[in-house]
């Protein structure tokens, strides 16, 4: 709401600067956005919250600052006059002679077909109008306050809605057809041009102003074209009303249109305002347009607004706020701000009509603090009953997860949900009403999001680059039900992980670089260590849809470097090189490295669920604190005894994974394993081409006793056996 | 005793030579030539037999003394030279030290969730359940279980993202509040945090995606001074002691009172500055006591209970305590801006 002080000064006098008094308004809630002086003109624009519609006008504002400042209100004239006219005036005016003067009532007529949308319509009939511009002085108030001047009839409707917040509308009365207004529900398909120049199609759920035959106004929104007010314009139809403000509300959503006067009917405007306000067009009227004032207003009331008296009990007041204040100084609040109070044990309260905020006691309480001043409220902590503080499951374990995936020297990167449908191969969560058509569904992967880090960065000659994140996806419901969200961590790492002076030029990450760091993932979440095996080919993955829907579509991974990790059987992650093909569509310097992670699957296998079960948003019920996701990690004392590590080199086709040699060493080796680690993979003369060598070093210990070295050669021969078997693998010494 | 006088004029030229000693090769020929199996003092122990039996005990005593102190020469020019040869050694390991450092790949969280973390301690601390939500939620819970029927004017401040008729991208966490309401009995306290969406076009100081936080508690004789007193207690743990703080009326449909709160500025201290455009005050978050609908909703005695509610946007605390001064930069993901905090 922007206010003129020059104006606002008109109904109270203000000795203060715009900034203090800024500051002042502040404290009892209507925030100065800005302070604009434009020449000597100085405008407050006051930000007005949406329950406060009688702060939508200059005079709203100006009983707020007489409270502060402990001033009276000057009202304008014509406002609050009983009926009017001014008589010397309407003798002026032209008549025949002998005859009574016409009432308006007399020259229009209103009917109601909607009193809960319409509970109260007042025309007024003015004659002998010469269109024009309106005055200089008004003008510029006008334009000070944001409206833009039109003519002296519009100006005034105008001048009143941001003098007094009583929106109204001007009808060129000969166009009214019938000279009689309808409140009604539009028709299906009805049309009505509106002063804005758009052509609409309303339905019943809008209502209008109709005349005999057409809508000639949206109601309490926006006029019609066709009665506008004109150059040729001698009679003028003025409405004041009070309409519904859900209603107006709909309404105005529906259409789309956000106008002055709807803004105001939507918060609810002062039911009792609209005669007052017709007196104050009347004067003005008469003072800028030449016009006469028919004697008598037409005012339909079909509707009753209830008032209702609030009960406030002053010991309540004080017992949510946590401030002494005396019933006497509620009581001189209350009334100041023009509620009728009955004094007592318990307050009556009767709020002014223009206060529709005003219903419960708790409104009330507001009031009364807002007025005695939030400041003078003292600082406390709570009393009675501590509470333990706890965190749940989830939000402690993404707490973990993060520390360990940046422990492993990835940064943490917060992309957008919001994400374009049409790059997605898979179907995605679709927003009704996307703000941009790049931002029209919700991801399903976290992975393209990254991939767009890696090209960020690579474009701003960023070339190493080692990113996660950690957030949730969103699949679709078949039944057009609930989508469903899954926590997830993407990974996406290109460039060198080691930096400085003389580092190896190769210090770059790679495929088994996020193979350790998903290890170290799963490790930390107290799960056994997850298998590995090729992703299918896509292709083939293509057929069987449902596969994995929440791990990345297929286009973004190399065929022959990806692999899908489980644990349990339950596929949790995939991982691999990125597909060179985007590489190069992305213009990405390197290869790139991926991972998708089902976090959500993880976390209930380490709670001892299914992969199925969901645990994000689990509130719980009772306030003891709730078991943490993965079990404690219990810890061994040192070996008393020592080791004996013996090397083994194993010569191996291709085509033997080496998890399966692994797997056969282990098994082989019996209890007194304590470790084994492949060390060196080496394919080239002299191993035979087709086959490459895999050299692990066997760490063997008993926990009881020095191992002799015929032990340890026994079960080397066993490994060395059992390793021969796998496939008819050579070994070498 | 003429053969004393031998002696002792050996020991002189044995220091003389382990002195003379420079290297440690130097120093093992001595040691041989006085103490080796043909050296000199093993030489002298041979013409022992030849003294009479009454010289023999005094002279034995003279050549022993005689060997021990050649040994201990011997060994104490070795120490020196020892000494000498790894100073050298370690002289010639000398580097630069001023080279720059060999940097490991630091991973870091990022300043959004370290600023949610610290807010969540700090609340944590004060006996809040720390929760959390889905982000897609019916309409009817992100609204009008928060006092917001269908078509109430505070909406337009909320204007949402819908996925179907029914189902909404919550507009504030706010939202989960009504959850735990609606799963506990009082005393409660908690914190909610995540993701929250509004159809705001992205710009320095708005994304259409954020973060926000929103706490509550509810119990017999809770007070707006209680509120206060709690948020005020937070701003200074998480701006710093010195930080004072303002509330002042406003409007929330779920809240009332309802309350914004400010905090002197932090760039100024609240002399006034551009940040806080002259008035020395940052608005940071908004609150008031739950309105007594919103826990009759939840079946929550509102007569008996009273509670107070806060929320905020994470992204403008953390910009200011980190001096950001474009939202933009917390979403995009630059890693010349991830890897500064």
């Amino acid at each position: 709401m922007r206010v003129p002080l020059d104006w606002l000064r008109e109904y109270v006098t203000v000795d203060e600067e715009a900034e203090a008094l800024a500051d002042r308004l502040a404290g009892v809630g209507l925030p100065a956005e800005a302070i604009e002086r434009v020449g000597d003109e100085v405008v407050l624009d006051l930000e007005i919250t949406a329950n406060r519609p009688d702060c939508m006008s200059v005079l709203g504002v100006a009983r707020e600052v007489a409270l502060l400042l402990g001033q009276r209100v000057r009202r304008p004239r014509g406002l609050g006059d009983p009926v009017r006219p001014p008589r010397r005036r309407a003798v002026a005016a032209p008549r025949r002679k002998g005859a009574a003067p016409v009432r308006a009532s007399a020259r229009a007529a209103v009917a109601i077909e909607d009193p809960v949308g319409c509970p109260r319509f007042t025309a007024t009939v003015i004659e002998g109008v010469r269109v024009g511009p309106a005055p200089e002085w008004m003008r510029r108030r006008l334009e000070a306050a944001g409206v833009r001047a039109v003519n002296n009839v519009v100006d005034v409707t105008n001048y009143v809605m941001l003098e007094t917040g009583q929106p109204m509308h001007a009808f060129d009365y000969d166009r009214i057809e019938g000279h009689r207004l309808l409140v009604r529900r539009a028709r299906p398909g009805e049309l009505l041009e509106t002063l804005d120049g758009v052509s609409r199609t309303l339905d019943d759920a809008v209502l209008v102003v109709a005349d005999a035959g057409r809508a000639v106004a949206v109601a309490g929104i926006i006029g019609g074209r066709a009665t506008e007010i004109g150059p040729e314009t001698t009679t003028v139809l003025l409405e004041a009303a009070y309409w519904d403000p859900a209603t107006i509300s709909r309404t105005a959503r529906r259409l789309g249109v956000r106008t002055e006067a709807g803004a105001r009917f939507e918060r609810g405007a002062d039911p009792d305002l609209p005669p007052r306000a017709q007196a104050r067009a009347a004067v003005l009227l008469e003072e800028v347009s030449g016009g006469r004032v028919l004697p008598g207003i037409v005012d339909a009331r079909p509707g009753r607004i209830a008032v209702r008296a609030i009960r406030l009990r002053p010991d309540r007041a004080v017992a949510v706020l946590g401030v002494e204040i005396t019933p006497g100084e509620m009581v001189r609040i209350l009334r100041a701000l023009g509620c009728a109070v009955t004094p007592g044990r318990i307050l009556k309260v009767i709020a002014p009509t223009f206060r529709p905020d005003l219903v419960r006691e708790e409104d009330l309480i507001e009031e009364v603090i807002r007025v005695h001043g939030y400041d003078r409220v003292p600082l406390t902590l709570p009393r009675g009953v501590t509470t333990p503080g706890t965190v749940v499951p989830a939000i402690a374990a993404d707490r973990r997860v993060r520390a360990v995936l940046s422990r492993c020297g990835l940064v943490e990167a917060l992309t957008l949900t919001l994400v374009s449908s049409a790059a997605s191969e898979v179907p995605l969560v679709p927003v009704v009403n996307p703000l941009t058509q790049d931002q029209d569904a919700l991801r399903r992967s976290l992975v393209p999001g990254l991939v767009q880090v890696l090209a960020t960065n690579a474009a701003r000659r960023t070339g190493d680059v080692q990113v996660f994140e950690l957030g949730r996806v969103f699949l679709p419901d078949r039944d057009g039900g609930r989508p469903a969200e899954r926590r997830a961590i993407a990974i996406a790492a290109m460039g060198r992980w080691r930096f400085g002076w003389n580092v190896p030029a190769d210090a770059a990450v790679d495929f088994y670089h996020v193979r350790w760091v998903l290890d170290a993932l799963v490790d930390s979440l107290g799960l056994p260590a997850a298998r590995t095996e090729p992703a299918p080919d896509p292709a083939a993955a293509a057929g069987h849809g449902r596969a994995a829907p929440h791990l990345g579509p297929p286009a973004w991974w190399h065929p022959g470097r990806t692999a899908d990790l489980s644990i349990g059987g339950n596929r949790v992650a995939r991982f691999g090189e990125m597909h060179p093909d985007q590489v190069e569509r992305y213009r990405l310097p390197h290869r790139a490295y991926l991972a998708e992670v089902d976090l959500e699957a993880l976390y209930a296998l380490a709670s001892g669920g299914t992969a199925a079960d969901p645990v994000s948003d689990e509130i719980g019920t009772a306030s003891v604190p709730p078991r943490p996701i993965g079990p404690t990690r219990l810890m061994r004392g040192l070996p008393r005894y020592p080791d004996v590590e013996r090397d083994l080199a194993a010569v191996v086709p291709d085509d033997v994974p080496a998890a399966r040699v692994e797997e056969v060493i282990r098994e082989a080796a019996g209890p007194l394993l304590e470790a084994v680690e492949l060390f060196d993979v080496y394919a080239g003369a002299p191993i035979p081409p087709g086959r490459r060598n895999l050299a692990y070093r066997l760490r063997l210990r008993a926990p009881d006793r020095t191992l002799v070295a015929g032990e340890a050669e026994e079960i080397l021969d066993r490994v060395r056996i059992a390793v021969r078997v796998l496939a008819g693998v050579e070994l070498r010494e | 005793m003429a053969e004393f006088d031998r002696l002792a004029e050996i020991e002189r030229e044995a220091a003389e030579a382990c002195a003379g000693a420079a290297t440690e090769a130097a120093l093992e020929d001595v040691r041989i030539r006085y103490l080796g199996r043909q050296g000199v003092v093993a030489q002298a122990f041979r013409t022992l037999g030849q003294f009479s039996s009454g010289e023999r005990p005094r002279l034995g005593q003279a050549l022993n003394a005689l060997k021990a102190s050649i040994e201990a020469a011997v060994a104490q020019r070795a120490e020196t030279l020892a000494a000498g040869a790894r100073g050298a050694r370690l002289s010639q390991e000398r580097i630069d030290v001023t080279l720059p450092g060999r940097p490991l790949a630091l991973g870091r969280t990022h300043v959004l969730t370290r600023a949610l973390d610290e807010i969540a301690e700090i609340f944590l601390g004060l006996g809040f359940e720390i929760v959390e939500g889905p982000e897609v939620e019916r309409d009817h819970d992100n609204f009008e279980r928060l006092n917001m029927p269908p078509y109430h004017p505070a909406r337009d401040a909320q204007d949402s993202f819908y996925l179907g008729p029914e189902w909404v991208l919550r507009t504030h966490t706010t939202v989960v509040d009504v959850h735990v309401l609606d799963t506990r009995r009082p005393p409660m306290r908690a914190l909610a945090y995540g993701h929250c969406y509004r159809r705001d076009p992205a710009d320095a100081s708005h994304s259409p995606m954020f973060q926000q936080v929103d706490g509550f508690m509810v119990d017999e004789r809770v007070r707006f001074s209680d509120l206060k007193g709690v948020l005020l207690h937070f701003a200074r743990a998480f701006f710093g002691p010195e930080t004072r703080a303002r509330f002042v009326p406003s409007y929330f449909p779920f809240t009332e009172p309802s309350a914004e709160m400010a905090i002197s500025c932090v760039i100024c201290g609240g002399s006034g500055c551009a940040v806080c455009k002259r008035s020395g005050w940052l608005e940071i978050l908004g609150c008031g006591m739950f309105h007594p609908r919103v826990l009759e909703m939840a079946g929550i005695d509102a007569e008996r209970y009273t509670a107070f509610a806060f929320g905020m946007g994470v992204e403008r605390p953390a910009m200011l305590k980190h001096r950001i001064d474009d939202i933009r930069l917390l979403y995009e993901n630059d890693l010349r801006f991830l890897r500064q905090v």
